[in-house]
């Protein structure tokens, strides 16, 4: 494996393992409940916003290519 | 047409997958109640039974004892899946499974358009992302076992947990109205990345296993082991390949790299690279020459 390719797997490696821990902790106050999280159950609007927009920017890019490729 | 294809190709992994619901799913889990009937039990089985993660979180939190109490039989269910992987490859996770079964089943159901799905096709980076997934899974339940985190933490598995998600839809459906209550926001958390991020929003459906499940991680590793060993595996053999890429479109665990071996960390024997392509090969014994 190339050393850039390397470090790459690496980073992907360090977030994940450290991204657990984290969202674990920020999440801690709320005990089961949505209520008593500091996001207030944000979550729950949270994640389907933050897929949408990983959906939106693929197909944003895949219009681009479309366009592109016309004369 | 694609959908049945693909109901046609994995008909025998499907049938097996409404037998693995029946098996471990309350309010049937046939298996579990069997097992407690031997051994006299009580108790009314359910998808936590066997939970697939607490084991995990016992051992590396400093509870080793609760492997030999009174849940021995979840332990043994986990560590015999852990071992059958080195002599079957991820079989557990690839035909038995319910939880990995209904979020692929919704993706195969509902056809989204591949473009909108997410894929890495790097598979050295899900690799990392999912071993270094297992290892925050580790590092929080250490965090919470050796009271290095406040108790109020609670465990891991049981804040963030698919089973507990079908379990609980399952429960509800068979009429126990008390599994609404349950819905917190670690369920809610798990059930977007089970069911919609890692299943209708991901290449194959099978986001959750690939990413958060430390079952099938370490399943991944004993498969890897079983196959060094020369135990069952896929194999790749290059003369046969036509470069159609058809088998990186189909695997859902996006274990095709690509030069078109086969990750084994990643391989859970679904076979939708046989079925695909003459290139690859069951094979059981040591390797055939390099090719």
């Amino acid at each position: 494996m190339r050393i850039p390719e390397r470090a790459k797997a690496w980073w992907a490696f360090v977030l994940a393992a450290s991204a657990v821990p984290t969202s674990y902790l920020i999440a801690m106050p709320c005990g089961g409940a949505c209520a008593g999280c500091p996001m207030g159950g944000g979550c729950f609007l949270a994640y389907p916003a933050l897929v949408t927009l990983a959906v939106g920017a693929k197909a944003l890019r895949f219009g681009k290519g479309l366009l592109k490729q016309k004369p | 047409m694609k959908t049945k294809e693909t109901l046609i190709r994995n008909r025998w992994r499907y049938l097996s997958f409404v037998v693995g619901f029946f098996l471990f799913v309350a309010p049937f889990a046939l298996f579990t109640r069997a097992v407690y009937l031997i051994v006299g039990n009580t108790a009314e089985p359910t998808l936590h039974s066997v939970c697939f993660r607490m084991p995990i979180d016992w051992i590396f939190g400093g509870r080793f004892y609760s492997i030999f109490g009174s849940s021995w039989f979840m332990a043994a269910f986990v560590f015999g899946v852990i071992i059958s992987s080195i002599f079957l490859g991820a079989a557990f996770c690839g035909w038995l499974c319910p939880v990995g079964a209904v979020s692929e089943a919704i993706s195969r159901a509902v056809p989204i358009p591949n473009r909108f799905r997410l894929r890495i096709r790097d598979t050295k980076l899900t690799v990392s992302m999912r071993y270094g997934f297992l290892v925050g899974f580790i590092i929080v339940a250490a965090l919470v076992g050796y009271k290095l985190a406040s108790d109020q933490l609670g465990s891991i598995c049981c804040r963030y947990c698919a089973s507990s998600v079908l379990q609980n839809f399952a429960s509800a459906l068979f009429g126990d109205l008390s599994a609404v209550e349950y819905w917190q926001s670690g369920a809610i958390i798990s059930l977007l990345f089970w069911l919609v991020a890692g299943g209708l929003f991901m290449s194959g459906g099978r986001g959750w296993c690939l990413f958060f499940c430390p079952l099938g991680a370490l399943s991944g590793i004993a498969h890897k082991v079983g196959a060094k060993l020369g135990f069952y595996r896929v194999e790749y053999e290059k003369g046969s390949c036509t470069g159609c890429n058809k088998c990186q479109d189909l695997c859902p665990m996006w274990a095709i790299k690509e030069d078109h071996t086969v990750e084994r960390t990643l391989c859970v024997n679904c076979k939708e690279c046989v079925h695909a392509c003459n290139a690859y090969k069951l094979l059981r014994g040591r390797k055939v020459a390099d090719t």
